[in-house]
Order: C-alpha cells, then sequence, then structure tokens
C-alpha cells in the first residue's frame, strides 16, 4: 500500500501512524527509544523513536529512492486518537538527500546526489 | 525520561551541571545551545558509558541531533558493547539511500492529476485513490485502511 507523507512544514522526525507501526515485524515499544513532548499540529505526544524502519519515497516518473530510517511513533494516550497521515521528517531521512518542491503544482522532485 | 548519570569526584560537577542545564532547556528557560556548550565543554573521552548514554538520550530529547551523533560515534568506538549505545547511534545515524531500480509508478502520475483536479473538493477529508479512480472517502484513516488496506497500490491520504 502507497501513503503519502505530508509535506508541509516537515517536523523533525519521520512520523508512523500507530496503526501502521503495527503491523511492523519488530515491537517498536520494545525496541524503540522514549521520546517525550513531541509537539504535532500543536497537539503534544509521547512516543519512541525507532530506527532502521525500511522508507521508500516512490516516483510517478523517475526511479524510487529506498532507504531505512528513523520513525517517530506516538504512543497515545487513552483520550488521544490519531487521525493525522505519515510526515516525511528532516532528521534522518531529507536530509540525507536533494529535493524541491514545486508548491503550484503539487509536486516533490528527489534524487539521491 | 529517566536520566543516569553518575558521580565521581572527578567529574560529578560538570555533569551535574549539564543535567541541570537540561532540565532548563527542558523548561524553556535555557536555550539548547546551552546544553551543547556544556556538553561541548566536557571531556566524553574519559566518561564511563552510563553517562555517555545519558548524554545522548539528553541531546535526542532537546532535539541535538548534530550533539548526539558526535557523542553517539564516540560511544559506539569506546564503548562497542553496549547495546544501549549502539542503538542510540542507530537512531541519530545516517543510513545510506540506495537508488532503486523500480519505478515509475504510472498510477501515482494519475493519482496527483487527480489531487490537482479535485483535492479542494474534499478539504479535510480522507481519500483513498487507486491512481486517478477514487475508491472511498471517511473522516479518519481507520475507516479508509479497514476498508482497502487490501488493494495494492491505494493510496490513503488526508487532504490538507
Amino acid at each position: 500500500m502507497l501513503d503519502l507523507g505530508i509535506f508541509l512544514r516537515p517536523p523533525r522526525w519521520c512520523i508512523l501512524s500507530p496503526l501502521e507501526a503495527n503491523r511492523l515485524e519488530v515491537n517498536y515499544r520494545v525496541v524503540g527509544e522514549p521520546y517525550e513532548n513531541f509537539i504535532i499540529r500543536g497537539v503534544r505526544y509521547n512516543g519512541r523513536l525507532c530506527s532502521e524502519i525500511p522508507i521508500t519515497i516512490e516516483a510517478s516518473q523517475g526511479r524510487d529512492l529506498l532507504s531505512s530510517g528513523t520513525v517517530f511513533i506516538p504512543e497515545l494516550e487513552p483520550t488521544q486518537v490519531w487521525n493525522l497521515p505519515n510526515f516525511i521528517g528532516l532528521t534522518g531521512f531529507l536530509e540525507r538527500i536533494r529535493f524541491a518542491v514545486d508548491p503550484f503544482d503539487n509536486l516533490f522532485y528527489f534524487g539521491a546526489d | 525520561m529517566p536520566v543516569a548519570v553518575t558521580n565521581t569526584e572527578t567529574h560529578g560537577d560538570e555533569r551535574d551541571d549539564l543535567v541541570s542545564i537540561y532540565l532548563r532547556v527542558r523548561e524553556n528557560a535555557l536555550p539548547a545551545r546551552a546544553f551543547v556548550e556544556a556538553a561541548q565543554g566536557i571531556d566524553w573521552t574519559t566518561q564511563d558509558a552510563d553517562d555517555l548514554i545519558a548524554a545522548i538520550q539528553m541531546a535526542i530529547q532537546i532535539d541535538a541531533i548534530r550533539l548526539a551523533r558526535e557523542l553517539s560515534e564516540i560511544g559506539k568506538e569506546r564503548f562497542p558493547e553496549s547495546a544501549q549505545i549502539q542503538k542510540l547511534a542507530k537512531i541519530v545515524g545516517i543510513a545510506p539511500i540506495i537508488k532503486s531500480s523500480t519505478g515509475p509508478h504510472p498510477k501515482l502520475a494519475d493519482t496527483a492529476r487527480w489531487m490537482n483536479a479535485h483535492a479542494s473538493e474534499y478539504f479535510g477529508m480522507w481519500v483513498a485513490l487507486d491512481g486517478d479512480k477514487l475508491l472511498g472517502t471517511a473522516k479518519s484513516y481507520d475507516e479508509l485502511l479497514d476498508k482497502f488496506r487490501q488493494i495494492d497500490d491505494v493510496v490513503i491520504t488526508q487532504i490538507v
């Protein structure tokens, strides 16, 4: 399944929906590092940072980029509901590639070097 | 976050200072730069593994990622047997990017065209798309995931 990461004001870390995180081969609650007070769209979340999560940017023209990166997976409080998409983050991912955004045509250009 | 910092006669004061600065950064009473400068003033080549782990954890928590990388490199070299240091180093590390031989995906271009033409009609909603075919809309991601997760290449996203 494809999933579009939202690219408005990219956050520090890539963010993976906790629903999808439950489908990972690893138990992120065991292998992840606690990370607190991550503010996403004005809401404060605690969760875990997990390394080596496979990430693919799929291309509509040209070639895909594959990598693995660190993602933040929110640990929801009983009163919290996750209704956000996945996000592409700067640290560990966008910082490693070349990219440009064309907001008028809603295009994201990317390359490895 | 638990902060495990051990005290020795030699280095106890500077580590206590570092924790104190960290706590003040967390309270927004000091900028993260203050923590970075204090950490850079410590000779980490003589600290024990627990101190390095605590410093890396604090650096990650205040988004001082460059510092966290520097400390984890020192830690990896000095304490290769420490699983916790290796784990932290991976978290702040830089994995290689691989250019794939796969792609392009024609359906993504179709999806982009649909988004440009119709996204404004669904502002705030979640949509599931197969190329330029709208499979469904919902108010939450879960609803669409439950319905369409079995379909290859489905794109589920929120219109913002």
